[in-house]
């Protein structure tokens, strides 16, 4: 099974997660403790990507090019979203 | 699930785009509006003396209103009214509704003319030993399936001030404990009035109702054109930064109290229109207060409500009381519905630039709205 550090690794939603599009914004709630994650409009992005089954390469490179960041740093804020999101629960592989 | 700031700004962040989406869809086409709520004043007659309404001190100025209400009879005429068939709410009001004679007597002609319809009467509800004979001879008559809306503009003495009469917020509660033990299946909803005095006090009265279990609604007072009442308001900055504070505090407490967010995130959304109706209400009665709007292009004034006076006048709107359209005791209803006045009038609405805000008027343009960007069965 492939492990959070592989860079092509796919995820889904978690069952304990749902999630709306307000706006340029997303929230996501994690439904067993109420939390909620409300994300600006590039973590939106990155969101929607991997979920639609994107890996964080590839949510990276479309990161780069929508919003023009250098692809390092759309690499490291990929990255380090899709930490956070499985962190918190919110993402599961696919 | 606690309700914050950011919970109530993501809420209506998409209750507002959900009315621009459905007020879009209404501009390319929405279903015709059909008459379907109809407003009757029985009386200017009132034994309260609020400070904004101009009916009570009627009967003093014009000696002959009494004798130039509506009889019986014009009732079981406008009943008949082949335009009214489809109407599906009946409000009766006044003045005090229950102070004419024959109120039961008109009551059970329009649930008889309307047996599916919801019913209401306003009343003023601060005399129990009154309300509960009316109540009681409506039941013998067999009208037992009726709401009662009332007026709470404040606890104890503030709301005795705005009413005019010291003892009507203890009247008023001991009208509450009657209905409640002896006509418990009556539902009974009370509105508050913002007035500069009390516009810092809605967020108390708006927990009375809720803890009571009653229905709860606020609007900001009209100065009614063409009407005297005994004072007219106008409004401070001060003033309107505290009804907007109130009025944001009980925008939390609904977001809380019914799991807004989650309502939004988790669930689909057609299920909670009740809500999104509620919320959106109360955001834009924020607004209002700030002399925004008009919110909607179409209020369907002219189209959805009858209005009709004591004397019976016609007209569409409370805030345009004054612009009358024609007289039910001169002419048949439908006449006078589809006369070229009337039409005139209705020409004269649209667009809408009417800054009206008023919980009979703004909530079903707000469910319309709602339903048009969320049919049911619908993703949004």
């Amino acid at each position: 099974m492939k492990g959070k550090s592989d860079p092509d690794a796919r995820w889904k939603a978690s069952s304990d997660a749902a999630w709306r599009r307000v706006g340029e914004e997303i929230v996501v709630l994690h439904l067993p403790s109420s939390e909620y994650f409300t994300l600006n409009e590039t973590a939106a992005f990155v969101w929607e990507a991997l979920v639609g089954g994107a890996s964080a390469l590839l949510a990276a490179e479309r990161l780069s090019r929508a919003y023009d960041v250098e692809p390092e740093r759309a690499a490291r804020d990929a990255r380090a979203l899709l930490d956070q999101f499985l962190d918190a629960g919110l993402l599961v592989a696919r | 699930m606690t309700a914050s700031r950011e919970d109530v700004r993501l809420v209506l962040k998409q209750l507002d785009a959900w009315a621009a989406e459905g007020a879009r869809r209404l501009v390319c086409g929405g279903e015709p509006v059909a008459l379907s709520e109809l407003h009757i004043e029985l009386t200017h007659r009132c034994d309260l003396k609020c400070v904004m309404c101009h009916h009570w001190e009627m009967p003093t100025r014009l000696p002959d209103s009494v004798s130039r209400e509506l009889r019986v009879d014009d009732f079981r005429r406008l009943a008949r009214s082949p335009r009214l068939r489809g109407v599906r709410t009946v409000a009766v009001t006044g003045g005090e509704p229950l102070l004419r004679p024959e109120a039961v007597e008109i009551v059970a002609i329009l649930r008889a003319a309307f047996p599916d319809a919801s019913l209401g009467i306003l009343s003023n509800l601060w005399n129990p030993g009154s309300l509960r004979r009316r109540l009681g001879e409506l039941r013998e008559r067999g009208v037992a399936d009726f709401w009662l809306g009332s007026s709470l503009d404040g606890l104890g003495d503030d709301h005795d001030r705005v009413r005019g009469q010291p003892g009507a917020f203890r009247g008023l509660e001991a009208s509450l404990d009657m209905l409640k033990k002896e006509f418990p299946q009556t539902r009974v909803s009370v509105n508050f009035t913002i007035l500069p005095d009390n516009a810092d006090r809605l967020w108390e009265v708006y927990r009375y109702a809720r803890d009571r279990e009653l229905g709860f609604g606020a609007q900001f007072v009209v100065n009614h054109e063409g009407f005297e009442a005994p004072r007219r308001f106008s409004w401070s900055e001060e003033r309107l930064d505290a009804a907007a504070a109130q009025i944001d505090l009980v925008i939390e407490d609904l977001c809380r109290r019914h799991s807004a967010l989650e309502r939004l995130v988790a669930r689909p959304p057609e299920q909670s229109r009740w809500l999104w109706s509620q919320l959106l209400y109360w955001s834009r009665l924020r607004e209002h207060g700030r002399a925004r709007g008009p919110f909607f292009d179409d209020c369907m004034a002219g189209r959805r409500w009858a209005m009709i006076s004591a004397e019976g006048d016609v007209f569409f709107c409370p805030n345009n009381k004054h612009k009358v359209v024609g007289n039910v005791r001169e002419r048949d209803f439908d006449a006078v519905w589809d006369g070229p006045q009337a039409e005139r009038r209705r020409a004269e609405t649209l667009p809408c630039e009417c800054r009206g805000w008023l919980n009979c008027i703004a909530y079903p343009v707000v469910d319309r709205v709602l339903a048009a960007a969320l049919p049911a069965g619908a993703a949004a």
